[in-house]
């Protein structure tokens, strides 16, 4: 199992955080949402342009741009 | 008793339904207003309990944690780390969770309570919980959590009226004991009322900390704030208790939201998303454009017949000129907006209420950003295609600041409808009648005006974002909420208190430029010319030559005119705009157009003594290809002169009631000013441009 950036899985999958490479103050936003080291996401679609992604954490849907989504490092489940 | 009414403060993250618990609580008393210094909005209402006492209650803007990062957030901690009976204090919070995801949102609620503010933590949308078959122990909540939690609807209406038992226990004891600790007195209102209900259930002493317990896992009670903010900066470790927590008490996993799946397929979908997100902006364009049309009409009739009733009860002079031509049509201008404002807001309250605005921010946030500009603001840019007053105002969906007001910056640049009459006159005088093939040069000039207002406006946010309102990319996460069903109450609520905040604020700054400007078209009166000229008129209604006194009457109006403040400052103005091909005549009829901008054109009619009613359009048409300069002999205006007086109307700030919105959205005069600089610059250069380029062509 390798760990890859969020951005790169196909809409449908699951994976598991393990990092988030950035400021601490983006990762600490997206730690408050409860993307924490550990957590399952999943990533349900993109637009159509193919940005943003919608991913799922704890039960609630987010949107988020491919830029932050390939700083989210994960395990594909 | 207290010398001041006790006020609770509702906090939650955003969707979690703590407006529309809001909304429940307070009904139509609210009233929305700005945070001083900031465009964070703050919502105030009155709430009456069932013993019939009235308590203030805030809705605070919604947050993700007490960590601030935001104007909003820092407002959020402010309020709860005030210090009992500071001026913008709440004696008692209600922390509001959607009860159908705890385990996201329950991470705010142990910070909220870890500052040891006296609190009720609400379950919100009970009814959807049920629904998904979640099963949630909320006494065994309370218990571990230390404070009286409460299961309701906001949006069904169920369980709140035990929140306001609640609240009349808690908030009357907490005047009664004067003790200063909330808590105690919570604690003692929560078990007299609790008997019975099962919901409010308070096991803790006062003085231990279970949060704090609940949290450390030792038995320390940490000093208050220190503790909200260590968990605050700790999301891991508070994460770790919430899901702890969550697995004591949330029986039964819900079932996946199908419903949600279904539309999502739809709504977002590659190809049908799309489409149906511009079948739905078209139908909102359209709405806005002509179907507030009758409402306005029927509300112009209405002033006209004020204006009849004023012109009946009291006799000619400047009481009634003031009454009729300065206040009433102010108050005129200002009812005019609210059609549209009140169309636009229901479709909005509807986009949001529904959870359909995340998705269409979704869908549009590839094509707007590539401006810089969030998904979200294409609606307020659309609408401000018919006014940028509902535009400009429909902003508030737009959460980041710098996005928020490089939207506004360039929501004036959409061609509004006010501007349409003056193209039209313009274009149908001056440009000539001819086809290529299908295509029209009148239509394709039209076209050019709107596109040109876009170009500019896109060059102005490209510019603005790197210059006035530089910053870091705001980090774009956002909730997508799960879809659904508004209710009327809250969509009503919302279009009542957005006219009413439009009626207070800009209003007032619409009537008050409304009368100098009628001051400045009425005064100094009693000109010789035009005095023998109203004389004849009256001669000649009098021995019956109606159509002769009409033509006396017209002429004897632009005599008036143009001897008039407005017509000096035309003048004065008149060496500044010659150069872009303006006369001192266009020169008042730019200042009139700071009423709006479509005075223009009846403006004009009343400068070349056509009278000011309906169809001076069409007979200014004829009349102004045909004015000639006094001394020369040529026409004074040519398609030239058109072209420049509409690339100026394209891009100048002119029309008083953005003015006053922008003030009001931007709760400052400096970016209202900074527009009317800039703009105008901008609208004056260009002409020059274009005037001077086409002479230097030949053109002129």
């Amino acid at each position: 199992m390798s760990t890859v950036p969020l951005s790169t899985l196909a809409p449908g999958s699951r994976a598991i955080v393990r990092a988030i490479h950035s400021d601490s103050g983006f990762a600490h936003r997206l730690m408050e949402l409860g993307l924490i080291p550990g957590t399952e996401v999943a990533l349900v679609r993109q637009a159509p342009l193919g940005d943003p992604l919608e991913m799922v954490v704890r039960g609630s849907h987010f949107s988020i741009r491919r830029s932050e989504a390939e700083r989210i490092h994960v395990d594909a489940l | 008793m207290s010398t001041r009414s006790d006020r609770i403060a509702i906090v939650g993250s955003p969707n979690c339904g703590k407006s529309s618990l809001f909304n429940r609580l307070t009904g139509l008393s609210q009233k929305v207003a700005n945070y001083p210094g900031v465009t964070v909005e703050k919502k105030d209402g009155v709430c009456v309990l069932p013993s019939g006492r009235k308590i203030q209650v805030v809705d605070l803007p919604g947050t993700y944690s007490l960590a601030p990062r935001s104007p909003d957030e820092e407002i959020v901690r402010d309020v709860l780390e005030a210090r009992p009976g500071a001026a913008d204090s709440a004696d008692l919070v209600v922390a509001v969770v959607d009860a159908t995801n705890l385990e996201r949102q329950l991470y705010l609620a142990l910070q909220i309570l870890a500052t040891g503010r006296p609190s009720i933590l609400v379950l919100n949308l009970m009814d959807a919980a049920e629904a998904q078959g979640l099963s949630i122990d909320v006494e065994g909540l309370s218990r571990i959590l230390g404070v009286p939690v409460l299961a309701l609807s906001a949006k069904t209406g169920r369980g709140v009226h035990r929140l306001r038992l609640a609240l009349d226990a808690s908030t009357a004891n907490g005047n009664g004991n004067g003790n200063g600790n909330g808590s105690v007195a919570l604690h003692g209102g929560a078990n007299g009322n609790g008997n019975g209900h099962g919901a409010p259930a308070r096991n803790a002493t006062p003085g231990d900390a279970p949060v704090a317990r609940a949290v450390h896992g030792d038995g320390h009670g940490a000093p208050a704030p220190t503790e909200a903010l260590a968990l605050a900066l700790d999301p891991a470790r508070g994460y770790r208790t919430v899901e702890e927590i969550v697995r004591r008490v949330v029986r039964d996993r819900p079932r996946p939201d199908a419903l949600r799946a279904r539309l999502d397929r739809v709504l977002t979908h590659r190809v049908l998303g799309p489409v149906l997100f511009v079948v739905l902006m078209a139908a909102v364009f359209q709405s806005i454009y002509a179907w507030a049309t009758p409402a306005m009409d029927l509300l112009d009739k209405g002033f006209q017949g004020l204006a009849s009733l004023i012109r009946l009860g009291v006799p000619d002079g400047p009481i009634r000129s003031l009454l009729v031509d300065g206040v009433i049509a102010g108050a005129g201008t200002v009812a005019s907006f609210l059609p549209q404002l009140a169309i636009l807001f229901f479709f909005i309250a509807l986009m949001e209420d529904t959870g359909y605005m995340a998705r269409a921010a979704f869908l549009m946030d590839r094509v707007m950003g590539s401006v810089g500009l969030p998904g979200r603001a294409f609606l307020p840019l659309l609408s401000s295609f018919a006014c940028a007053i509902p535009g400009i105002m429909a902003t508030r969906t737009i959460e980041n600041r710098n996005d928020r007001f490089a939207t506004i910056l360039i929501a004036p640049f959409m061609s509004c409808s006010a501007r349409l009459p003056v193209y039209a006159l313009l274009i149908g005088a001056f440009i000539p009648d001819l086809h290529f093939g299908i295509l029209s040069l009148r239509g394709l000039t039209l076209l050019s005006l709107y596109l040109f207002g876009i170009l500019a406006a896109l060059a102005v946010a490209w510019v603005a974002k790197r210059t006035v309102l530089r910053g870091p990319r705001p980090l774009y996460v956002m909730e997508m909420p799960p879809y659904r069903v508004p209710t009327i109450r809250s969509v009503a609520i919302t279009i009542w208190t957005r006219c009413l905040l439009f009626l207070q604020k800009a209003g007032t700054v619409i009537v008050a430029v409304s009368i100098v400007l009628w001051f400045l078209a009425s005064y100094p009166t009693g000109h010789p010319e035009t005095r023998a000229l109203r004389a004849q008129a009256v001669a000649a209604a009098a021995s019956g030559n109606a159509a002769e006194a009409s033509r006396l009457h017209g002429l004897a109006s632009g005599s008036a005119l143009r001897h008039s403040f407005a017509g000096m400052m035309g003048r004065a103005i008149e060496p500044a705009i010659r150069p872009l091909g303006f006369d001192w005549k266009i020169g008042v009829g730019l200042i009139s157009s700071i009423a709006a901008r479509e005075v223009m054109v009846s403006t004009m009619a009343t400068m070349y003594n056509l009278g000011g009613d309906r169809d001076a359009s069409t007979s200014l048409r004829a009349t102004l290809p045909r004015v000639a300069d006094a001394t020369t002999g040529r026409p004074l205006y040519n398609t030239l002169t058109a072209v420049s007086l509409m690339v100026f109307f394209a891009l100048a700030f002119q029309c008083m009631s953005t003015v006053a919105v922008v003030r009001r959205e931007t709760e400052s005069w400096r970016w209202p000013l900074f527009m009317l600089f800039f703009m105008n610059a901008m609208a004056f250069v260009a002409s020059l441009l274009v005037f001077q380029g086409g002479r230097l062509l030949g053109l002129g």
